[in-house]
């Protein structure tokens, strides 16, 4: 913890990830505007009194609209990580385990699923599916499997050679159980470490996806979709489209140096025991 | 002579990754461990005597032979039978402390046994069952509220042979078990081993690479080179008459004699 505390790439992205989630847990209490009501006298202000960071196309209130985007980046972000996360893990632990056959072919699999593209892997998908937002988390979880599956066969793998696993075998434990209580608590630190790493290109994908209007569906607001739409008018008017893309970055950055942190100091430690 | 445990003509082969090539790492070995009786093998590193140790024990599987279980080949024993084999051929190995999980204490260490094989698991019972093993081991009771990586390498082998000890198993094996351990503490680990033996009557593999060790502790010795039996025999004709030219180098190359 001391270690962490003390590592600035961690701390950078504690303070970028708190300020996003910040923002998401204000909006539900208050917003400063309606987020998809129209003024049409008001459109392209630049930020004001009235209007924090100014207004878009539409006149409706950017800094509101970015407050209810962030909700769906972390819906979006948490969730599909999360769910491809468990999927994953098992299915790289069953690997691990299991005998030279069943090991090799879904391994084989897991390669395949590797060599696409996630962009495409997710367009595919929202193409068999159809758009809209659960599609989106349902691709992103999918596209975050074979990664996470890659990990976890590697680290059993690794830990599987410990002696201490040995002995629990000689002691006659099942594998279910040296699983269970030898090998995943020991690699859980790792794991958490691709977690956070992968939320914040899962919200990178959302915004794609919204990006191409194949997510989050207007009018509702998402990044993605309102750098999108400041993309018409980015000749004339190319200031809507700054807010939501510095929140984007910082969103990405911050879960990112979180993991990166994360790693250095959990593969440090490893290292020098 | 009948046979607790036996291994039949152990063979096993590794395959080199990428090179095609294969080792022979055990080459049709016969041994045989008879009831209260300590079977020592003896070899330099790379005799293939720890493979073999872990074939008869089944952490791994031979490339060819059988091993046998009061005579009943493991591999063909129903799982009621296996589990019976598996609960009476108990390990101890070398690095003591790497075969304890790290983030385990003493106490969930030994618990781990009786969680796995006790279907009435009752903490309180196991607890008490645990200090007296503790005894026996000659551990002081606070070890059970450290981690592994507290302990000296004489405790943790202590703590390993305490483990592996409330099984109450037939047959014990032991890989290099005093090999990492200072000469004094070596002598108190087999004392206790030989103990223990006469006490719970059980039967020892032995693998080492001293010669000392193997003429303080074995009743039978195996000498193994490249995979392959050299001399075996009982203990006096071995070690103190061998008709083998590598036995002789071997115990000429040691301290003991």
């Amino acid at each position: 913890m001391r270690e962490l505390t003390r590592n600035r790439t961690f701390l950078i992205g504690v303070v970028l990830v708190t300020f996003i989630v910040g923002l998401c847990l204000v909006s539900f209490f208050y917003l400063p505007y309606d987020p998809n009501k129209m003024h049409t006298t008001n459109r392209f202000l630049l930020p004001n009194g009235d209007y924090l960071l100014g207004t878009d196309q539409f006149g409706r209130d950017i800094l509101s609209r970015i407050m209810v985007s962030t909700r769906y980046a972390l819906l979006v972000g948490i969730v599909s990580v999360t769910a491809g996360a468990l999927v994953g893990i098992t299915v790289g632990a069953v690997a691990g385990m299991a005998g030279r056959v069943l090991q090799g072919t879904i391994m084989r699999i897991i390669d395949g699923l590797m060599a696409f593209p996630g962009m495409l892997l997710a367009l595919m998908f929202v193409a068999v599916l159809g758009k809209g937002l659960v599609n989106a988390v349902l691709a992103i979880a999918i596209f975050m499997i074979p990664s996470f599956a890659r990990l976890s066969y590697s680290l059993v793998i690794d830990e599987k050679n410990e002696l201490y696993v040995k002995a629990a075998k000689s002691l006659g434990a099942s594998r279910f159980y040296i699983v269970r209580k030898h090998i995943l608590p020991a690699i859980i630190p790792r794991l958490i470490t691709q977690w956070s790493s992968s939320i914040g290109s899962a919200i990178l994908l959302e915004s794609s996806l919204s990006f191409l209007g194949l997510g989050v569906q207007p009018p509702d607001a998402s990044l993605g979709l309102m750098l999108s739409e400041a993309q018409q008018f980015v000749l004339t008017n190319p200031y809507i489209a700054i807010p939501p893309g510095i929140v984007l970055v910082m969103a990405i950055l911050g879960f990112n140096l979180i993991g990166d942190g994360l790693n250095d100091t959990i593969v440090e430690r490893r290292a020098v025991k | 002579m009948t046979f607790i445990l036996e291994g039949k003509k152990i063979s096993k082969q590794f395959n080199i990754k990428n090179k095609g090539k294969t080792v022979t790492a055990v080459d049709g070995v016969t041994v045989g461990i008879p009831k209260q009786k300590t079977v020592g093998i003896v070899g330099e590193s790379g005799s293939g005597k720890s493979t073999l140790a872990e074939i008869v024990g089944d952490l791994q599987r031979p490339t060819a032979g059988t091993v046998l279980f009061h005579g009943k080949d493991i591999r063909k024993m129903n799982r009621k039978e296996y589990r019976h084999y598996r609960r009476n051929v108990q390990f101890i190995f070398q690095h003591a402390k790497a075969s304890l999980n790290p983030h385990f204490t003493i106490e969930e260490v030994l618990l781990e046994p009786l969680w796995l094989w006790d279907e009435s698991f009752e903490r309180e019972k196991c607890r008490k069952q645990i200090k007296k093993i503790l005894e026996k081991v000659r551990l002081p009771e606070n070890v059970l509220r450290k981690y592994p990586g507290e302990l000296s390498g004489g405790q943790a082998q202590r703590v390993a042979i305490a483990r592996g000890l409330l099984l109450r198993p037939e047959v014990i094996i032991c890989d290099e078990a005093v090999s990492a351990l200072d000469a004094s503490v070596q002598k108190q680990i087999l004392d206790l081993l030989k103990e223990l033996q006469r006490e719970f009557q059980m039967s020892y593999l032995f693998i080492t690479h001293d010669m000392g060790v193997v003429n303080y502790i074995a009743d039978e010795v195996i000498v193994m080179k490249n995979g392959r039996v050299i001399e075996a025999g009982p203990k006096d004709q071995v070690l103190y008459d061998p008709k083998e030219e590598y036995t002789k180098t071997l115990i000429a190359s040691s301290f003991l004699f």
